[in-house]
């Protein structure tokens, strides 16, 4: 219903057009600059993104920190290209829930505690348009922190042999694990209301996702009981989902299997249902708690 | 089209008719009755100024009109047919918190809120400039001053092509000179462009580019009507320099400290009498004409409070605050 109403708004805002004033009649409003809206948002993220050390190290320092050690501590010295690739992989998701989680739960809880949201309640915003543009943002975020782990692992060893045929699970898993990253931020921007133990929240969560999951699905055999649910949660999916796009080959013996990887439609499914549902509670938190409610 | 014909056609086309009409305004929050039964009204090419004391109830009831606070009851029209959030787009808003993202430099705040606005415009690159602001737009808004950072907003919100301002105590942080510059502006967009504006201040020099002054106080309009009128209509005003003068001989037992001078408010000019007869000799006593700090402290803190005879009378003078007010003695600005 929500996703509907977000499509319906967007599609029927997306024109900058200004009614002719009458001098006779009193004047009408202008409609609602949708893109423009959007691309302003998604402008503010970015520019306060590039400016922030913290946002950087974020973004790249601390996934690859973690790679460099793993790689270093527990990998042998004769370890694989693909034993380099996948740690490179799920050090890639994890970066990138880490820096998308603490950015934006950070900027949404800021604009709420801020009292920002009472200065977009009196303009004619579309919801829609400022969670879009907020989503870009991430999305530009989190694209980028992963493209630079990976090429780190492959400039330093990591090879992938990707399949051609599921290449694009790479683009969709990004996306999915996106929405669900900007959605949980969403809900602990209007939960917890303080922005500075953001990056704090963002890091324990990323840890306890990654380990709770077998570093992000990718060694399932360290959990004690069956560890179907790798193929089921939202970021144990997404990494290995990748794995099977990024790797062609065999994954016996790499501690990958089992369960077996979510290669079938039904898994790419679960992930367009993620994206779904993580919009869905955006546009209900950004609609309700941001443009709805009156948070004196 | 020139600028000075497009101007012309845009007073015309907005100098008739009603801007804003609000009408039995009444809102809670938590267990307090901030607005009860809130009445205004704006016509075109006018400047109501929104007076009172803090916690009067001015903030929230321009937010109720802006659109980011929802009435409990009453009704908001906007040109005599539109909701507050209907007319979002006919109106450009400063409301008083950060508004202005710290993160961002000032330019690249104005440049998002222009962007957000259908009737944004790039405009607020003169109006930095004449609030001297130019060169510090390229900083980021976190190491601004609070009067820096609500200049800002202030470029911003004025920078939309609207009818209709609505500014949130825009006087607060700015210096004198800046206030003036202000007014300046609000005043040349009444008279240039017909536009109206709506502005809560507890600055009494704000009252001097009012159209109407309308007083609100614990949620109630107390008063509403031009400068004029409402500075005929006060008690006579009594001044003492040089000594105390008893409060309780003051209407509302209450009188009000100005630099060195203690003024209050007789019922009747005659009073002034037996007041000089208690002081020293040396102590100076008269009746002076009333100022818009004297009609902000009638309104906000005496207006419908003549009757309570039995108040209890106070001594100390609270000193004078920074925007220019009076402080009432004995109790707290």
């Amino acid at each position: 219903m929500f996703l509907f109403e977000w499509l319906l708004q967007a599609a029927t805002t997306m024109s900058t057009e200004t009614a002719a004033p009458d001098s006779a009649e009193p004047p009408v409003p202008d409609r609602v600059p949708w893109q423009r809206q959007a691309w302003a948002f998604a402008e503010r993220h970015l520019r306060v993104l590039v400016r922030s050390p913290m946002i950087i190290f974020l973004a790249v320092g601390w996934p690859l920190a973690w790679y460099v050690l793993t790689v270093s501590v527990f990998l042998p010295g004769d370890a694989g290209a693909f034993a380099l690739g996948s740690v490179a992989v799920s050090y890639a998701f994890f970066g990138s829930f880490t820096v998308v989680v603490a950015v934006f739960a950070g900027a949404f809880a800021g604009d709420l505690d801020g009292g920002r949201y009472r200065k977009f309640r009196s303009l004619p915003i579309a919801p829609s348009a400022d969670l879009a543009g907020r989503f870009v943002a991430a999305l530009v975020l989190a694209v980028f922190s992963h493209a630079v782990v990976l090429a780190v692992a492959f400039a330093t060893g990591a090879r992938f042999e990707p399949r051609l045929a599921a290449i694009g699970l790479v683009p969709l898993t990004l996306l999915s694990f996106c929405v669900v990253a900007v959605a949980l931020s969403l809900v602990l921007g209007a939960v917890v209301s303080k922005p500075e133990y953001m990056t704090t929240i963002g890091i324990v969560l990323a840890l306890i996702a990654y380990y709770t999951t077998g570093f992000n699905g990718t060694q399932p055999g360290m959990i004690a009981d069956d560890p179907w649910f790798v193929n089921v949660l939202p970021n144990s999916l997404a990494t290995r989902q990748q794995l099977y796009a990024l790797f062609d080959g065999d994954f016996t013996d790499t501690g990958v299997l089992p369960p077996e990887l979510p290669s079938g439609i039904e898994f790419v499914g679960l992930t367009g249902a993620y994206v779904v549902v993580g919009l869905a509670v955006s546009i209900l938190l950004v609609r309700r708690v941001a443009y709805g409610g009156d948070p004196l | 089209m020139s600028d000075t014909a497009e101007r012309a056609r845009k007073a015309q086309d907005r100098s008739a008719g009603s801007v804003l009409e609000a009408s039995a305004v009444e809102l809670t929050i938590g267990d307090q009755r901030v607005l009860e039964g809130v009445d205004l009204q704006i016509e075109s090419g006018e400047i109501v100024v929104l007076m009172g004391p803090n916690g009067a109830g001015k903030s929230v009831f321009l937010s109720c009109c802006a659109g980011a606070l929802r009435a409990d009851g009453g009704e908001i029209e906007f040109f005599d047919r539109y909701a507050p959030r209907v007319a979002r787009g006919l109106f450009s808003v400063a409301i008083q918190g950060d508004t202005a993202d710290p993160e961002l430099t000032g330019a690249e705040n104005c440049r998002f809120f222009e962007q957000l606005h259908p009737a944004g415009t790039d405009e607020w690159q003169t109006l930095a400039e004449r609030f001297e602001l130019t060169e510090d737009m390229d900083r980021t808004v976190g190491a601004y001053s609070g009067g820096m950072a609500r200049k800002v907003e202030l470029a911003s919100a004025l920078s939309a092509d609207v009818p209709l301002f609505l500014l949130d105590e825009p006087a607060a942080a700015l210096d004198l000179s800046m206030l003036r510059v202000l007014h300046d502006e609000l005043l040349r967009r009444r008279d240039e462009e017909g536009a109206s504006v709506l502005l809560t201040s507890h600055t009494p020099l704000d009252a001097q580019i009012a159209d109407r002054l309308v007083f609100l106080r614990n949620g109630r309009v107390y008063a509403d009507g031009p400068p004029e009128g409402l500075l005929d209509e006060l008690p006579p005003v009594l001044r003492v320099r040089g000594a105390v003068p008893d409060d309780e001989q003051f209407v509302g037992n209450r009188a009000f400290g100005r630099g060195d001078e203690v003024r209050g408010f007789l019922e009747q000019e005659t009073d002034a009498e037996a007041i000089e007869a208690e002081l020293p000799d040396d102590a100076l006593v008269e009746i002076d004409p009333p100022s818009f700090t004297d009609l902000f402290n009638y309104y906000a803190y005496l207006a419908g409070e003549e009757s309570q005879q039995s108040r209890e009378a106070t001594t100390t003078r609270s000193p004078e605050s920074t925007d220019g007010t009076a402080g009432p003695v004995g109790s707290e600005q």
